[in-house]
């Protein structure tokens, strides 16, 4: 799983330009969205984009997304049981 | 009612948002040189500017020089000329549309890489809810956009307006362009120029645009009776108007480069360096020709 974070975060830095910020940064358990990175809706579509291409994740209920899109830990932890690749 | 032109402000390959190329141009031996970048930090903050191009940034730190240095903070009209729009974008977007297979398409280049993202970007980052709007004319693209602000000025329908004209050029955009000769030698380059316009003359105006023309496959009897036809209108005589050497061989070549021409001339009528009275005259691949009137104020 820690392998698995690491790349995610490796991973959201270069899909959302993150520039100065490194995976170290990034608290695993804290809030994506408005507090923590501080990401917005246009951020959520690459995030999405993200999963599908990466992990060969489609979100198919957008309902699941917020609670996905939580975390890093959140989005690590759906990844682990559903990647596709 | 008289058109001035209160601020301006490059990005180019010369040192940014400032006039150092007056007394210390830098010369380039190069065939292709991308423009030097301002330190956009103190005009965006990083969340919003990490979804920016490098053209959308300049285009922001260029509008946001001449805002501050005008006072003009809410202008009447947003317009941009701009021949390639977002390149750079365009084609991070076009190369996954290829690789990917048309799937996993990121949605900031989409966005981005239309050619009136700068115009709304600079809206956008003013809180601007004005007039908008965005002309695609190739080597004409800045003048045409100086053209609308003009027309609407004549009209009183505006009193202030951010003009610009905005081009970058990737290194495959110039090679393909490179390989039909299209730069005939020249320093194939990028435009970033802003100017802040008012139909008052304020405290230090730069400049005084006295009339725009856009001609399309004229010949010389046409180009000189249009002249003639300005200089009727404005009570002068043909002699009476200079055309400065170009500044294009300082700024490069781009397709809004006539944009620097204007920039330049306004900066040394300001200080005195050059006639009262300009005429910058721009020929654009023999079909397309615009004529920009300037005057002392």
């Amino acid at each position: 799983m820690e392998t698995l974070i690491f790349d995610l975060k490796k991973q959201i830095i270069e899909a959302l330009n993150l520039e100065d910020i490194t995976p170290d940064d990034i608290d695993t358990n804290a809030p994506l969205f408005v507090e923590g990175l501080g990401l917005d809706s246009i951020d959520a579509l690459e995030l999405i984009v993200l999963m599908e291409k990466q992990y060969g994740i489609k979100l198919e209920d957008p309902g699941k997304s917020k609670e996905i899109f939580r975390s890093v830990a959140t989005m690590a932890d759906y990844i682990s049981k559903n990647r596709k690749k | 009612m008289g058109v001035y032109i209160q601020a301006a402000a490059q990005i180019s390959v010369q040192n940014p948002l400032c006039d150092d190329w007056l007394d210390n141009p830098i010369q380039y031996q190069v065939p292709y040189q991308r423009a030097i970048e301002a330190d956009y930090r103190q005009f965006l903050d990083p969340v919003a500017s990490r979804r920016m191009g490098r053209i959308l940034k300049r285009a922001i730190a260029t509008s946001m020089t001449v805002v501050t240095s005008s006072g003009i903070t809410n202008p009447d009209a947003i317009i941009v000329g701009t021949g390639l729009g977002c390149l750079e974008t365009t084609e991070r977007f076009l190369l996954a549309l290829v690789q990917e297979g048309e799937e996993f398409l990121q949605p900031t280049n989409f966005i981005n890489s239309t050619h009136n993202t700068i115009a709304s970007h600079i809206a956008v980052h003013l809180k601007c809810n004005a007039y908008n709007s965005t002309y695609v004319h190739l080597g004409v693209s800045f003048e045409s956009a100086l053209l609308d602000a003009f027309m609407q000025f004549q009209l009183g329908r505006i009193h202030s307006a951010l003009v610009g004209g905005h081009d970058e050029l990737i290194p495959n955009y110039f090679y393909i362009l490179d390989k039909v000769g299209f730069w005939e030698g020249k320093l194939a380059s990028e435009c970033a120029v802003s100017f802040m316009l008012s139909d008052k003359p304020g405290n230090h105006p730069m400049a005084r645009i006295r009339e725009v023309v856009l001609l399309h496959d004229a010949d010389e009897k046409r180009l000189d009776d249009a002249i003639n036809q300005v200089c009727e209108r404005l009570s002068t005589v043909r002699k009476d108007w200079i055309s400065p050497p170009s500044v294009r061989p300082i700024f490069g070549e781009s397709f809004t480069s006539q944009a620097f021409e204007m920039y330049a001339a306004a900066v040394k009528m300001q200080r005195g360096l050059i006639a009262d009275n300009i005429l910058l005259i721009n020929q654009y691949r023999g079909t397309e020709t615009s004529l920009i009137f300037l005057s002392k104020c």
